[in-house]
C-alpha cells in the first residue's frame, strides 16, 4: 500500500484570537506553518475537546490564488488567508465527552479552496462551553498526495497484529500436543519441565 | 467502499456460519448450470441470490460480523487503542484497575502456592477421565483457600474515584450522584423512543397478556398467536425478524432457537469438534483461574434454590470458556487488555490469561446460570454464553465510555431518579445514601441472581431485542420507584438495602411499562 508522504510542519501551540480575554473567550487559534509550500491530501489530528473547527489556509502567491490587498503582504509573495473548511463539527454535544477525544481526517475533497501551494494553515478553534479547561489539536500531521511509485507496506506491525498473534500463541499453547519433557531427579520426585501453557506470573500493565 | 468491504470479508471469514453460508451458495450455483453460459453472469447471479434464502443468510452473517466487530464502523488504520476507548482518562482508569487485579492474582498464586497454570499431572488427569465425579468432589474444602478476586462493591469504589481532568465541574453540577462524568445519557422521551413497543400499552406483550385474546385474531390467546408466529420466524431464519418478534416476547419453548437466531449462534460438526478439544485442555492444563470459577459457583449458582440444580453444567462450561481463544479474539475491539504471561520454555511469547481474556469475579457464573434454561446442547451453551457476554456482559464490569457501558448505565439511573422521583432523591441526599449504591449489583450481575428466571428472561431478552443494556438502568430505577414508599419510610443504608433485598415478586414488564408510561418526560 502507498504511503502519503509525511509534510514537515511547525505546529504552534493553541492562542487567543483577540487581546480582549472576553470576545476571546471559548475561541482559540492554531497555526501550522509548512517549511516550502507543498501540496497537502489530507489533514490528520487528535481532537481534544474542540466543538467546531474552521481551517483557513494561506498560499503562495501564483496565478491561481487572489491577490492579497495590502502592499505589505504582496511583498511576501503570499496569497490571503483563504477559509478552507467552514465549522466542521467535531464534538456532537460540546457539554460531553463524545468525539472529544477523537483522530479526524480532513481530506482535499472536503476543501472549498484548492490545497496546492499551501504555505500555512490556520485552524480556529471554538468550544463554547466554559466547563472544559482546555482545548486543542494535538498530533497535527499533514500529508502529502500518494506518489506515483509503488511502495512497500509501512513494514510495522499494528496493534491489531499483536492482537492476533496474542490470541495465535494462547491458542497453540492451550491446545498444542503433550511436547512436555518429564525429568526424574536423582531423589525420585518427577517433574516436568517445558509445558506448553505452564503460567507463573502475570505481566503487570504500565501503571 | 472497496476497502471497506475487503475488511469485511476478511471478518466474515471468520465467523461461525460462514463456510456454512458458502456451502448453501456453492449448492445453489451447482444447480443452475445454465448461469456458466450466460453472458451477463453477475446480473443472473445477483438475481439468484436474492430470490433465494441464501440472500437472508448472507444478510443475518454480515449483520453478525459488524455487531460483533464495531471496529469496522471505523476507517481503517484508525488505532485501535482509540477504538476500544476513546478517551484517554478512561482507558487510564481501565488500565490502573487491572493493574490492582493482576497484582492481586499474582499475591494470591504466590500466598497460597498454586500456579496460574500448570501441566495436569497424568496421574490426575487419568483419574478425572476414569472418576470424574470424585475429581470434582475433594476440591470443596481446598476451594475455600480461594477467595474471589473482586466483588462488584469494590469496582463501584473505582468507578466513582474516575475523573475527568479536563472538566472543570462546579459544585452544582451532578447534585450529589457518585458518578461525576460527563457523558451523554438519553431522557426519558429518548427513551421512550428507543423502547416504544416496550412502553406502549396498545401492543400486547407476551409476559403481561399470555392468556388475553390477540388483537386482531381474537379466536386465539396472545400465547397461541406469539407461538405461531415464532414458528413461522424460526423458518425464516432472519435475525433482525427475531430481534423485532422478541421485543414482545418470546414464549419458551422458541426461546433457545431464537435468542442462538439473534446472537449469530450456528454450531456444526466444526464447533462440537471444537468442544472436545476444549474438554482435553481442561484435562490437559490445571488454571488457577478453575479454582475461582469453582468457588464462585459454589457460593453464588450452587446457593441459589433455581440454579443449583445446574452446578456441575456451570463448572464444566465455565472451565471450557477459560481456556477457549474465540471470547480473546472478540474482545478485541472492547476496553478491556487481557493479563499478559509467558509460558516456562518459551519466555519471548507473550500469552494471554486466562486463555479466554477474562479473570473470573465474584458473581461470573451468574452470567451463565439462567442460559441453562434456555439450551441444554452443551456447544451452543458455550456459544451462546461466548456472544452474549462478549457482546453484552463484558460491559457491566469494564469502565468505558460506551453508551452501554456500566459508567453510562449508572449515570442514566442517577439521571433517572433525580427527574423522575425527586422526593426519593432528595430523601437518599439526607439520609446520606447513594441510591447507586443500593442498586449497583444489580446492574453489574444483569438482575442475575436477584430476580426469578421467569422475569429474568425476558429481561435479557429485551436487551437482545434492543441491542441495549439501558433496560437493567431503567428496570433498577423503577424497581426503586416501586418500593418508594417503603424507601422514604428507612433513614439508614442498612434499612433501604433491607427493602430491596428480596426482588423475588418483581414483574419486569408491568414495571418497565408503567415508569415508561406514568413518569413525565
Amino acid at each position: 500500500m502507498m504511503q502519503p508522504r509525511e509534510i514537515v510542519c511547525t505546529v504552534d501551540s493553541p492562542s487567543p484570537v483577540t487581546d480582549s480575554p472576553h470576545l476571546a473567550a471559548g475561541c482559540l487559534m492554531q497555526d501550522v506553518t509548512l517549511a516550502s509550500p507543498e501540496s497537502l491530501h489530507e489533514i490528520r489530528f487528535r481532537n481534544f475537546y474542540v466543538h467546531s473547527l474552521s481551517v483557513w489556509v494561506q498560499r503562495a502567491a501564483s496565478e491561481d490564488v487572489p491577490p492579497p490587498t495590502s502592499a505589505a503582504a504582496r511583498a511576501t509573495r503570499l496569497g490571503p488567508w483563504e477559509l478552507s473548511i467552514r465549522d466542521r463539527t467535531l464534538m456532537p454535544n460540546p457539554l460531553y465527552d463524545t468525539g472529544s477525544q477523537d483522530y479526524v481526517t480532513i481530506s482535499r475533497k472536503q476543501s472549498g479552496v484548492d490545497w496546492r501551494g499551501v504555505v500555512r494553515l490556520r485552524f480556529v478553534l471554538r468550544q463554547p462551553v466554559p466547563h472544559w479547561r482546555q482545548f486543542r489539536l494535538e498530533e497535527v500531521r499533514l500529508l502529502a498526495p500518494p506518489s506515483s511509485t509503488p511502495g512497500g507496506g509501512d513494514g510495522e506491525e499494528g496493534p491489531e497484529d499483536e492482537w492476533s498473534k496474542l490470541v495465535e500463541a494462547t491458542r497453540a499453547a492451550v491446545h498444542a500436543d503433550n511436547g512436555v519433557q518429564v525429568f526424574s531427579g536423582a531423589d525420585g520426585q518427577i517433574a516436568y519441565i517445558g509445558g506448553s501453557y505452564d503460567v507463573q506470573t502475570l505481566q503487570l500493565p504500565d501503571g | 467502499m472497496n476497502r471497506d468491504v475487503t475488511r469485511l470479508m476478511e471478518h466474515m471469514r471468520k465467523e461461525d456460519g460462514y463456510a456454512s453460508v458458502m456451502q448453501s451458495l456453492e449448492r445453489l450455483v451447482a444447480s443452475h448450470p445454465e448461469l456458466c453460459d450466460a453472458d451477463d453472469y453477475r446480473e443472473q447471479l445477483l438475481a439468484l441470490v436474492r430470490s433465494s434464502r441464501c440472500q437472508r443468510r448472507l444478510q443475518n452473517l454480515v449483520q453478525q460480523t459488524v455487531l460483533s466487530r464495531p471496529d469496522l464502523l471505523y476507517p481503517p488504520g484508525y488505532p485501535l487503542e482509540a477504538i476500544q476507548e476513546p478517551l484517554d482518562y478512561m482507558r487510564r482508569a481501565q488500565r490502573a484497575w487491572e493493574r490492582r487485579l493482576y497484582k492481586s492474582l499474582n499475591a494470591m498464586s504466590a500466598e497460597l502456592g498454586v500456579p496460574l497454570a500448570r501441566l495436569r499431572p497424568p496421574a490426575q488427569q487419568q483419574k478425572m477421565v476414569e472418576r470424574p465425579e470424585e475429581a470434582s468432589q475433594d476440591e470443596p474444602v481446598e476451594l475455600e483457600r480461594f477467595r474471589p478476586v473482586y466483588a462488584p462493591k469494590d469496582f463501584l469504589e473505582v468507578l466513582t474515584r474516575v475523573e475527568n481532568p479536563n472538566h472543570a465541574a462546579s459544585s452544582s453540577d451532578f447534585l450529589y450522584g457518585m458518578v461525576r462524568l460527563p457523558l451523554p445519557v438519553p431522557d426519558l422521551a429518548e427513551l421512550r423512543q428507543q423502547f416504544e413497543e416496550l412502553g406502549s400499552s396498545r401492543l400486547q406483550h407476551l409476559s403481561m397478556s399470555a392468556d388475553l385474546p390477540a388483537a386482531g385474531k381474537p379466536h386465539l390467546s396472545v400465547a397461541q398467536y406469539r407461538e405461531m408466529l415464532g414458528a413461522r420466524l424460526l423458518e425464516l431464519d432472519d435475525a433482525p425478524a427475531a430481534r423485532e418478534f422478541a421485543k414482545l416476547g418470546v414464549p419458551q419453548s422458541q426461546r433457545g432457537e431464537l435468542w442462538c437466531q439473534m446472537l449469530g449462534v450456528r454450531p456444526d460438526a466444526r464447533h462440537t469438534a471444537q468442544l472436545e478439544e476444549l474438554d482435553r485442555a481442561v484435562l490437559q492444563h490445571q488454571l488457577l483461574a478453575d479454582r475461582l470459577v469453582a468457588r464462585d459457583v459454589q457460593l453464588t449458582a450452587g446457593n441459589d434454590d433455581q440454579y443449583f440444580v445446574f452446578s456441575e453444567l456451570l463448572r464444566a462450561t465455565l472451565l471450557r470458556f477459560l481456556r477457549h481463544t474465540a471470547p480473546l479474539e472478540a474482545l478485541t475491539p472492547l476496553p478491556g487488555r487481557p493479563a499478559r504471561a509467558t509460558a516456562s520454555g518459551a519466555p519471548d511469547t507473550p500469552l494471554a490469561y486466562p486463555p479466554c481474556g477474562v479473570v473470573p469475579f465474584h458473581g461470573f457464573s451468574m452470567y451463565l446460570a439462567p442460559l441453562c434454561f434456555v439450551l441444554s446442547d452443551p456447544t451452543r451453551l458455550l456459544m451462546a454464553f461466548e456472544r452474549l457476554y462478549s457482546r453484552y456482559f463484558v460491559l457491566l464490569h469494564t469502565l468505558s465510555s460506551r453508551p452501554d457501558g456500566i459508567v453510562s448505565l449508572s449515570l442514566l439511573l442517577e439521571r433517572l431518579l433525580r427527574e423522575h422521583e425527586l422526593t426519593l432523591w432528595l430523601h437518599c441526599r439526607r439520609c446520606r445514601v447513594q441510591p447507586l449504591r443500593l442498586v449497583f449489583r444489580w446492574l453489574v450481575r444483569a438482575f442475575s441472581g436477584y430476580l426469578r428466571v421467569s422475569q429474568l428472561l425476558p429481561l435479557w431478552e429485551l436487551v437482545l431485542a434492543y441491542d441495549s443494556l439501558r433496560p437493567l438502568a431503567l428496570l433498577a430505577a423503577a424497581v426503586l420507584a416501586y418500593r418508594r414508599a417503603s424507601l422514604l419510610a428507612a433513614t439508614s443504608q442498612q434499612t433501604m438495602e433491607a427493602v430491596l433485598a428480596d426482588l423475588s415478586s418483581i414483574r419486569v414488564l408491568p414495571l418497565l411499562r408503567a415508569v415508561l408510561g406514568r413518569w413525565t418526560a
